[in-house]
């Protein structure tokens, strides 16, 4: 220690409590829009097709990851794909624990760039990487928008 | 290089898992008292200063602000940068190379305990539209991760324990760890789940700390230090930004950074030119990827090189001899820091009982950790 002075005992040591609330609104973007809108509308998943170098995204870019070049196509694609990874969580985003673990995975779809990380509802025999999935959807009336029109993806 | 940069002066505090009876800004003056010590310099003949950090864990927005004082930079020229220690060190060898600075001190600290919330920090660099819906911990992005690691290179979870098992054992022969510890393989594997396959044990735990160290040009090294440390390559790289992105199998980051490195230091066998390695271990599986990718490993070699005691104290090629993360402790933007403190040391030949027998050049590596694919990599050298 270089201080003239230190605390020497435990009822010296003292603090102070800080906390200040931070709320955001986040933009989803045009590209972001339009993957939520068909989601919500279709029940459908879209990609960005880059005209250039041919690269498909998902999620969906208005520019290319790849080559930087401006993107304006979209395609549809299968809501069924590949569990390329999967991990038990047995912990929330507080640390709180759970008695059973939410199983998430990231699921690839067939030729294209990129995937989706989310739920999944696999028995555990059949829990292998690898193995076909295919999103399970709320249905269309309770759909809002967001990462939670999507229920789990479910073995095929 | 364009021309040579040396360490003239290191400065650090040790590391604990609670500071009760310091600040941060008193843990930073301690370390800075010691390098300018070391360097022979009051501060006031530092020609510009460096700190690396992130403000949602300093608790402060516009942190900077809250950095000259302790580094007795006020009235002087100062920046923060929000990466890890080691591109800072990057950017003080850059200034260096402009001529324009002959001196820099960069620094770094983690007061983690400061932090009530560290996991909801943690969550909040997750994707907001895309991953933090999910609600599931931070940590959970490092479980997937290990799974596709383990699967598809071959490595195991019991070789991953083995990490654990020789870094914290190491950081016994540190007195500066915080986390050291005696442990078995099976400790490691009955540890409480965090995200199958990563348990508790897999995961460095924070701990408190400062770093600062003094950059020197050639010219003003020779003149400062009898032992000056030379940073005869550097580089950073991002990755894959977006997780759903990324291979998970290796480290792009780490792979691109090492190749720069290993460039500007004519490093061209890893295993061969080099006599240690600092490797980001913030969780087991990462010091196995980071070897692999980094190419000091085969794929799915590190593994075995970890059993059959390569990377050990004594090894062909010891990893993490400081203890590592996992035994000196999570230090977030101050972790690569701590590694090139451990490599100074070892290159000064004073790394006391833990020391490697004429350790000539070492390698240090950070990743800026859950969620990023951002990592630095320097080589430094006694010659
Ligand atoms: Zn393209």
């Amino acid at each position: 220690m270089s201080f003239k002075e230190t605390i020497q005992s435990n009822i010296q040591l003292s603090y102070f409590e800080g906390q200040i609330p931070v709320n955001y609104q986040y933009t989803l973007g045009v590209a972001g829009n339009k993957f939520f809108e068909t989601l919500k509308q279709k029940g459908e998943f879209i990609a960005s097709v880059c005209s250039h170098c041919g690269v498909k995204t998902i999620y969906p870019l208005i520019y290319c990851e790849e080559c930087f070049n401006p993107i304006d196509t979209y395609v549809s694609i299968e809501l069924e794909g590949e569990l390329y990874s999967f991990t038990k969580c047995y912990r929330d985003y507080q640390g709180n624990t759970y008695d059973e673990p939410h199983v998430i995975g990231l699921i690839r779809f067939d030729g294209i760039k990129g995937g989706i990380i989310h739920r999944l509802n696999i028995n555990e025999k059949d829990l292998k990487l690898g193995i076909r999935v295919k999103a399970k959807l709320k249905p269309t009336n309770k759909r809002t928008g967001g990462l939670d029109d999507i229920v789990c993806f479910e073995k095929v | 290089m364009k021309e040579r940069v040396a360490i003239v002066g290191i400065g650090v505090t040790g590391f604990s898992s609670v500071s009760p009876s310091i600040s941060f800004k008193e843990l930073t003056y301690t370390a800075a008292v010691k390098a300018y010590h070391e360097a022979g310099l009051h501060p006031k003949e530092i020609d510009s200063f460096i700190t690396a950090s992130e403000d949602f864990m300093e608790g402060y927005s516009i942190f900077d602000e809250y950095v000259p004082d302790q580094m007795g930079a006020v009235m002087r020229p100062v920046q923060t940068v929000t990466a890890d220690f080691i591109q800072a060190l990057g950017i003080g060898c850059m200034m260096i190379n402009t001529g324009r600075f002959r001196t820099i001190a960069v620094e770094a600290h983690s007061k983690a305990s400061n932090v009530k919330t560290l996991n909801e920090v943690k969550a909040f660099a997750l994707d907001p539209v895309y991953i933090r819906p999910l609600k599931e911990n931070a940590d959970f992005l490092a479980g997937l991760e290990m799974k596709r690691f383990l699967e598809e290179t071959g490595n195991t979870e019991e070789q991953c324990a083995e990490v654990i098992v020789k870094n914290k054992a190491n950081a016994l022969n540190n007195p500066y760890a915080a986390h050291a510890a005696s442990l078995t393989i099976d400790d490691v594997l009955s540890s409480p789940p965090i995200s199958l396959p990563l348990k508790e044990l897999d995961a460095a735990k924070p701990a408190d700390g400062a770093i600062m160290i003094v950059l020197a040009s050639e010219k003003e090294a020779k003149a400062l230090c009898k032992k000056p440390i030379w940073i005869r390559g550097i580089s950073w790289f991002s990755g894959q930004g977006n997780p759903w992105c990324r291979d998970f199998a290796y480290a792009d980051y780490a792979q691109l950074a090492a190749q720069k490195a290993f460039a500007m230091a004519g490093i061209a066998n890893p295993l061969k030119d080099l006599d240690f390695a600092e490797i980001c271990d913030e969780y087991s599986y990462k010091e196995l990827q980071h070897l692999e990718s980094i190419g000091i490993a085969r794929k799915g070699e590190a593994g075995f090189l970890t059993q059959t005691g390569v990377t050990k104290l004594g090894g062909l090629l010891p990893v993490n001899v400081s203890g590592g993360s996992l035994g000196v402790g999570h230090t977030y933007e101050a972790s690569g820091g701590m590694k090139v403190v451990e490599a100074v040391m070892q290159l000064r030949h004073e790394a006391g009982i833990r020391q490697i027998p004429n350790a000539k050049t070492g390698l240090v590596q950070s990743w800026r950790g859950v969620p990023t694919a951002t990592g630095a990599i320097a080589i430094l050298s006694n010659e």
